[in-house]
């Protein structure tokens, strides 16, 4: 309908809005999710409004993190962890009778010497997560994805650049452009490479696959009774993509999620409706027209 | 903490083990024990109503937990082992509790439960009445969801326990009156 109720609230808890306001582009919603463009001297509703992701920041250490090395750690913080059993964050402790350090959980008292993860130095710690993480097949062959489409993508904008370059000085670009791996795909390339698929795989047989890779079963120990403790849930299994361990020893700690800070525009004029602070731990904005002010 | 009426309290018969500091303000009533180097704080209440309370040695009780014995008329006593921590605000009616337990900030232990040594029962975590609960039990989560308890957190239990029954040992007693045996 043309009433927008709050997205991010469930929807049993808050009254539904006794006062609803008309946006400029004909939603009708409370107050309090409206802003206000100054330009356009309008209401803007949550729809109206397109976001933009400002900064990355850990929610439990509150450290910022530019979007480069929040890039490079896979938006995830360098040095916190998370539980595998509860999800609760992690504490670095030392144990005096070995001097060695080892991670646990203040709320459900896990901790990592179950799974051997313990060294002399905190560092150290983080050091052969990441590595675990590096290694598994899954990330290797996602990061060899990522590379290749990199390359692909410099190679456009290089040659983006170049017929620029050469449109303004009037000489022929033509021969770039039939270069077959970067010339811009329509649609009726997609159409005709369709074709040529189907008709690969139309003549082909289940028989003919060679190699088959036979699917993961339930480990033995699932079968019949078992202690329903020590499997790990949905959740614990897609926390490590890599090899999805059944049994709750083999999950691994993982590193927190970054959260992000956004900062939100005003759709028609591009203007700032919306900004926050740079520094996570201060919660007021640099810019923030809401209509609750006015 | 609960209603009591004036005839419903026992007379306090309290016997305060060595190096024991037992507040002023801890409300006890009935036979109570208190075994050596543990620490009361004050607005804690020990209620020996249907038996004794026998406490061990080295524990710690917090300010507003509450230690029950309601096991009925006649029952036997309600014993609690070494090393214990009764976090602010638990309620603990259990039968008996082990060495190294950690009862965390307002959990309620029913009563007729017995908790082995190296338990710990989380934050808000209600134990129902009869349970059993194994040596190194971890009660925590919305779910009471459980795991075991590796050993070698227990040491870090242990060493931190000492340390703070030291200073508080020390500076309790600056701050607040102590109770002694009675006589």
């Amino acid at each position: 309908g043309l009433v927008m109720e709050d997205p991010s609230a469930p929807q049993d808890e808050l009254p539904p809005p006794r006062v609803l306001y008309h946006c400029a582009c004909g939603m009708r919603t409370s107050i309090t999710h409206l802003y206000v463009c100054h330009q356009c001297r309008n209401l803007r509703c949550p729809r109206c409004v397109t976001e933009e992701v400002d900064s990355f920041y850990c929610p439990n250490c509150l450290e910022n993190m530019p979007s480069a090395e929040a890039a490079l750690f896979a938006n995830r913080c360098s040095k916190c962890f998370e539980c595998p059993s509860c999800g609760h964050t992690l504490s670095s402790v030392f144990r005096a009778s070995d001097s060695v350090f080892y991670l646990q959980c203040g709320f459900c008292r896990w901790d990592s010497l179950r799974l051997g993860l313990k060294s002399e130095k905190p560092d150290k710690l983080i050091l052969t997560s990441i590595k675990r993480e590096r290694a598994s097949p899954v990330e290797q062959g996602a990061s060899k994805l990522v590379e290749r489409y990199q390359k692909i993508m410099s190679d456009q904008q290089r040659l983006r650049e170049m017929t620029l370059r050469s449109r303004r000085s009037f000489s022929l670009s033509m021969p770039h452009f039939q270069h077959s791996a970067l010339k811009p795909v329509t649609i009726a390339d997609l159409e005709m490479q369709r074709e040529e698929k189907e008709k690969e795989l139309s003549g082909k047989s289940l028989d003919d696959v060679k190699e088959r890779i036979p699917a993961p079963g339930v480990p033995e120990g699932l079968r019949g009774e078992f202690d329903v403790s020590e499997v790990a849930t949905l959740e614990q299994r897609f926390c490590q993509m890599g090899d999805q361990p059944h049994y709750l020893r083999d999950v691994y700690p993982r590193r927190r999620h970054l959260f992000t800070k956004r900062s939100k525009r005003c759709r028609t004029c591009e203007r700032f409706v919306c900004k926050p602070e740079l520094n996570p731990s201060i919660v007021t904005f640099k810019i923030h027209y809401i209509a609750l002010r006015y | 903490v609960f209603p009591l009426t004036m005839a419903a309290r026992p007379p306090k018969v309290l016997t305060v083990g060595a190096n024991a500091v037992v507040c002023q303000e801890a409300d006890i009533f009935g036979h109570v024990t208190i075994g050596s180097g543990s620490v009361i704080h004050p607005k804690c209440t020990i209620l020996a109503e249907d038996g004794p309370i026998i406490i061990g040695k080295d524990n710690i009780l917090e300010e507003q937990c509450v230690i029950h014995n309601c096991g009925g008329t006649g029952a036997g006593p309600m014993i609690l082992g070494d090393c214990n921590v009764l976090e602010v605000g638990s309620r603990v009616k259990c039968k008996s509790m082990g060495n190294r337990c950690v009862v965390e900030a307002k959990a309620h232990v029913h009563k007729g439960v017995v908790l082995h040594s190296d338990v710990v029962v989380g934050a808000k975590i209600e134990v129902p009445e009869g349970e059993d609960v194994p040596d190194g039990t971890v009660l925590f989560g919305a779910t009471r969801e459980h795991n075991q308890m590796g050993t070698f957190s227990q040491e870090a239990h242990t060493q931190l326990l000492a340390r703070h029954l030291e200073i508080l040992r020390k500076t309790l007693p600056h701050f607040h009156h102590t109770q002694k045996s009675t006589r």
